[in-house]
């Protein structure tokens, strides 16, 4: 399915509580952050769980999904990545009493002034990131999905953590300059 | 105010992929808060995290995982209670908390050694939490350092995020003013300096228990070592 559908499916549930569309981008994402919540390293019964929850709140949000800003995989990713921080923060024990917690952003569109906000960007970005050379492809892959993630990968590709860092640095470069560019 | 010191690209992009501990992600939002050219790498790695999403295999779900969201788009999410306001903890901290740090319950200052004062906001902790498998999550504490005092040189066991909130500090590795951000590695030994004039407000996230040197330092170990 293609990334355009996906938008035009988060505003049928913006303008028309669409069920039926719910269902389709429910039964693609949701199978999809589940594997990304359990990447991340959560118990099979949270993942499932945050997987609902991200959905419900692209149901709820849905009317402040912008597809000129942000792809809809971007903004679901978003939701889902603030619904773990949420849930993780609260599982915490806190030092004082505990106040309830406001998310970190408020709102869920990416925060995106910095960068261009061209409804292309994430297709050439999704080019850019295979143009990569692998080992840097792979790297940005585990800096991504691996539990702690930069000795995993020190351990995993047998790289010091240097050049980790620098070859990850030298990702961001290249993505950021295709981005730029054209800008 | 110029930002010198950045995180790395690495921990940006781990934080932009929800995969940092409350406490180092609380300490990466506030300088991003501050530094545009760190929002824009997170906007570009969030792009790359929704291109990775799509491209993950999916997990099986419970057989009734789509009925059942169906059957929950009516209701309505719980409310969270609102965080206190901010004028009430600017005049008990004495300075404006950032956004990132609202949603905490901040205590007040607590003395901690001549010239250094500190609040703590998360406890260290190895539980699983949400997950399969314990992970490590840093401490998170304010701290406020008087003009012109230094904390006692130390070794850190693991990671620690800084983020200078007011005044700066300075250690061998640099001079850190008021939104940047210093990314400490293992077995750096460092001993911080507040400025002579404005002193330094600052929020540490910090892996492992830091370990004094020398012998009045490790009196304090019980105290300081958090
Ligand atoms: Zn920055």
């Amino acid at each position: 399915m293609s990334v355009d559908s996906h938008s035009r499916l988060i505003r049928r549930i913006a303008e028309a509580a669409d069920r039926q569309a719910f269902a389709v981008l429910f039964t693609y994402f949701a199978p999809r952050v589940k594997t990304y919540m359990r990447r991340l390293g959560a118990a099979d019964r949270t993942a499932e769980d945050l997987a609902q929850e991200t959905m419900l709140a692209v149901w709820r949000k849905a009317a402040l999904f912008d597809p000129s800003r942000a792809a809809a995989s971007t903004w679901i990713f978003t939701i889902a990545r603030n619904l773990r921080f949420d849930a993780q923060r609260r599982s915490r024990p806190t030092e004082p009493l505990p106040g309830e917690y406001d998310q970190v952003t408020a709102d869920d569109r990416p925060a995106a002034d910095a960068l261009l906000a061209l409804a292309d960007r994430d297709e050439r970005l999704r080019l850019a990131l295979h143009r990569l050379p692998a080992t840097q492809a792979k790297l940005v892959q585990l800096a991504f999905f691996e539990d702690r993630p930069h000795r995993e990968i020190e351990r995993m590709l047998d790289m010091p953590l240097g050049t980790v860092k620098s070859r990850l640095r030298a990702a961001m470069h290249r993505l950021r300059a295709c981005l730029g560019d054209e800008a | 105010m110029t930002i010198v010191h950045h995180p790395s690209e690495a921990t940006l992009i781990a934080h932009a992929a929800g995969n940092m501990d409350a406490a180092s992600a609380t300490v990466i939002a506030i300088h991003a808060d501050m530094c545009p050219r760190c929002r824009g790498d997170l906007v570009l790695a969030e792009v790359i995290g929704g291109q990775l999403l799509a491209g993950l295999a999916p997990a099986a779900l419970a057989p009734d995982a789509l009925s059942r969201a169906l059957g929950r788009l009516g209701a309505v999410p719980d409310d969270t209670t609102a965080a206190e306001p901010n004028s009430q903890v600017r005049s008990r901290l004495g300075f404006d908390l950032p956004a990132a740090l609202r949603g905490y319950g901040i205590g007040r200052w607590r003395w901690l050694a001549p010239g250094i004062r500190f609040v703590p906001v998360l406890r260290r902790s190895s539980r699983a939490g949400l997950d399969d498998r314990p992970r490590a999550q840093s401490a998170l504490h304010l701290f406020k350092i008087a003009p012109g005092t230094a904390m006692p040189g130390h070794r850190h066991g693991g990671s620690e995020f800084t983020c200078v909130l007011a005044g700066s500090y300075d250690d061998a590795t640099g001079r850190f003013a008021a939104g940047d951000f210093a990314e400490t590695a293992e077995d750096l030994e460092h001993r911080p300096v507040a400025d002579s004039r404005t002193g330094c407000i600052c929020v540490i996230a910090s892996e492992a228990k830091l370990r004094f040197r020398g012998p009045i330092a490790r009196l304090l170990q019980p105290v300081l070592g958090f």
